[in-house]
């Protein structure tokens, strides 16, 4: 209880360091501002931050770090509401209902609801986000390393089998990570491998630019396969604050989509899509007016915001409880702790508490920034939808080449990075799970140190390390959760091949055009048929050919 | 998805796989011990990646009678109903890769406005004015954030002797 207060008196404290509040201010806004461009994802938005990092106190970079995730989850709504285009696919649901509203000439309401129950989402997850987490650390004291190999295991376990479509191409793609986190010294014996008789990888690759390169710049050459603007939008907004007793009416499904979501977050794999989804339907299924959902349903709108939302504090519980990333955003933030000199991994939280206080500084202060300044923004952030995406695009690989030269001063780490790039390209156009990669390379160094350390603790036997009794429970799990991957990859494709026999036949509307990428590069896109639904045409809607223009310069290469 | 781009990438995998197996059988097993060793690890997982891109190309080959010659796709899909180049994206690759390679030699200043003019060029910004203010602005605003302003000295090849000591 101590702890769970102490958190909360210190992440106070911190907000009073101007240092620790500017850098909050500055990345809740600068969230949202990436939120609100579609096809910035909060991976996106964090890598390419993640660099101007680098000068900063830990605490400082945690807190910023943690306010841009707070704000793309609030930005990604807006354009979701004004014009249908969701920022990030999380917001796909904001999409259907806020959008509806919209049309409706309900702006206001849209956005007031958006606005709440995005801000109580995140406030109330923030509370359970350290009641969760404080527990957790204080479990992790009696672990040794067989244990926390355990642990890894099963955070790689999940990432790959609840993420992508295809389990094996998952267990390919960790396997590869773990195979990138070989080259250089081993953690035991510190003979080199795979050094080919290069310097630079005598010591190992960077975590960082391998990992931006996997997860961010991966997605910024996928997105140069098409040239395009997003959606024009001649949208005029009338934004009234809603009344008190349609605030009231909201409060059941943030309830709902609070709870969801931080649980939902919390499962590394979980993510925003599935928090939203499932918040959705709960709410639908509870509600008094299950007809008003998809039609422009202000409850349907709050679950999925405040779940969204939610499941951000999620998804920092296995980060720092276990030292388990639960999204790419949250391997990014590890990341940026081991540049300067923490160690990720369960005994964080023990060994840096600060960290703790930082995230959950900048998860509150984030919140607060967004509650004092969200309001206005969410005007002006309707032009962001205009922003000229290959300029977007252009800009923010050269901010993450040069954002990692600043990294050591090192040429070579921008050159792991853009061929790591390439990598995940592929990976990402093939289904081989980015997310999976990238945690195992976070993860894999210490993956091997404790497995090797652990044999030797347990006398050399692996049958007493493999015994251990939560050892044991933990590979269990990673077990079963792989039997359940498995089992999930074989239903997905028998459906899809079912689907292709022309057996798929839907009827949920969705709007069509151009939608953004996966939240988490390697999470399967969310897709009309996700949504059971079909494709509305422009005809359908009566959008003009001139709201779907697209470039002049289609497929010019 | 190509289902015969599908399966080379999975063959690609497995060789992947095999010469890491492979290399792993060379490592030098150095003079501190343990039961598990400096190879095993690099041997199981080159030996898993090597398996898996057998049994997803042997899955594919299995099926390919049956299988139309485009699959359900498993990665993440272009944006519907707007034309898509692999080719394009692999040139911004190649320009950023000689881009790094360059870097050292010809410096940030006179290499920069180069790589992103014609990356812009790519993806369809053509108007000279458009394209010039976007360049230097760039160039400027990168410049003096990073290098004057946290103080990261980005290489400046040929000019360092004339504007080294700024920042």
């Amino acid at each position: 209880m101590d702890l769970f207060l102490n958190t909360f008196g210190n992440a106070t404290t911190m907000l009073g360091d101007p240092a620790v509040l500017l850098a909050i201010a500055l990345g809740a806004i600068l969230g949202s501002v990436a939120g609100a461009i579609p096809g910035m994802t909060t991976t996106l938005a964090v890598g390419i931050a993640l660099p101007f990092t680098f000068g900063l106190r830990p605490i400082t970079a945690v807190a910023f770090l943690v306010a841009i995730t707070v704000g793309t989850n609030y930005g990604n709504s807006i354009p979701a509401i004004l014009v249908g285009v969701p920022g990030t696919p999380s917001a796909v649901l904001t999409a259907l209902d806020g959008y509806k509203l919209h049309q409706k000439g309900q702006s206001g309401v849209a956005l007031g609801t958006q606005y709440i129950a995005a801000l109580l989402g995140q406030l109330i997850s923030a509370i359970f986000f350290v009641a969760m987490v404080v527990p957790l650390a204080q479990l992790l004291y009696v672990f040794l390393s067989p244990e926390l190999w355990a642990l890894q295991l099963l955070g790689i376990v999940a990432i790959i089998s609840l993420t992508g479509k295809n389990v094996f191409k998952g267990l390919i793609a960790g396997a590869l990570g773990l195979a990138v986190t070989m080259i250089g010294p081993d953690p035991v014996a510190l003979t080199g491998r795979f050094t080919f008789g290069s310097v630079d990888l005598r010591g190992g690759l960077e975590i960082v630019p391998v990992v931006i390169g996997a997860l961010a710049v991966s997605e910024l050459i996928r997105s140069c396969r098409q040239v395009f603007d997003w959606r024009q939008t001649k949208a005029t907004v009338d934004a009234k604050f809603p009344r008190w007793n349609l605030v009231r009416r909201t409060l059941r499904p943030i309830g709902i989509g609070t709870v969801w979501g931080t649980i939902m977050g919390a499962i590394p794999g979980g993510g925003g899509v599935s928090s939203a989804f499932v918040a959705y339907q709960q709410a639908k299924l509870t509600s008094k007016h299950p007809e008003e959902y998809g039609e422009g349903s202000v409850e349907g709108l709050a679950a999925n915001e405040s779940a969204q939302n939610a499941s951000q504090s999620g998804e920092m519980v296995p980060t720092f409880g276990f030292g388990i990333p639960g999204s790419g955003s949250m391997v990014l933030l590890l990341a940026a702790l081991t540049v300067h000199g923490l160690v990720p991994g369960p005994l964080l939280v023990k060994e840096t508490p600060e960290m703790l206080y930082a995230s959950t500084a900048g998860l509150i202060g984030g919140t607060i920034v967004l509650a004092l300044v969200g309001w206005p923004l969410a005007k002006m952030m309707l032009r962001l939808v205009r922003l000229d995406r290959s300029v977007v695009l252009v800009m923010a690989l050269l901010l993450s080449m040069v954002g990692v030269y600043a990294l050591r001063n090192a040429v070579f780490d921008v050159g792991v990075m853009i061929f790591f790039g390439l990598v995940g390209y592929f990976m990402l156009r093939y289904g081989y799970s980015v997310a999976a990669f990238a945690l195992a390379v976070t993860l894999g160094h210490d993956f091997e140190g404790y497995l090797r350390h652990g044999i030797l603790l347990t006398d050399s036997s692996f049958g007493q390390f493999i015994t251990r009794p939560v050892t044991a429970i933990l590979v269990a799990m990673s077990i079963a959760l792989l039997i359940f991957g498995i089992h999930g990859t074989v239903k997905e494709g028998r459906r899809a091949r079912a689907a292709a026999a022309g057996l798929d036949d839907a009827a949920v509307p969705v709007m069509a055009g151009p939608q953004p990428g996966p939240e988490e590069p390697g999470e399967r896109q969310t897709t009309v048929a996700d949504l059971g639904g079909r494709v509305i045409t422009e005809h359908d809607t009566g959008t003009s050919d001139e709201d779907h223009k697209d470039r002049g310069t289609h497929g010019s290469t | 998805m190509d289902k015969r781009k599908d399966l080379t990438v999975a063959l690609a995998i497995a060789l992947l796989g095999l010469t890491i197996v492979v290399l792993g059988t060379q490592i030098n097993l150095g003079r501190i011990r343990d039961p598990i060793g400096s190879r095993a690890l690099p041997i199981i997982t080159g030996a898993l990646i090597l398996a898996g891109g057998l049994f997803l190309a042997g899955r594919r080959l299995i099926r390919w009678k049956v299988d139309p010659a485009v699959v359900p796709a498993e990665g993440t899909s272009d944006e519907p109903d707007v034309p898509a180049s692999t080719t394009r994206s692999l040139v911004v690759w190649a320009l950023c890769f000689a881009y790094v390679a360059l870097l050292e030699a010809v410096g940030f200043l006179i290499l920069t406005p180069f790589l992103v003019a014609i990356l812009l060029w790519i993806m369809g910004v053509r108007r000279p004015v458009r394209l010039g203010l976007l360049t230097v602005g760039a160039v400027v605003v990168i410049f003096g954030v990073f290098d004057i302003l946290l103080g990261v000295r980005l290489p400046l090849g040929p000019l360092d002797p004339y504007i080294g000591y700024i920042g």
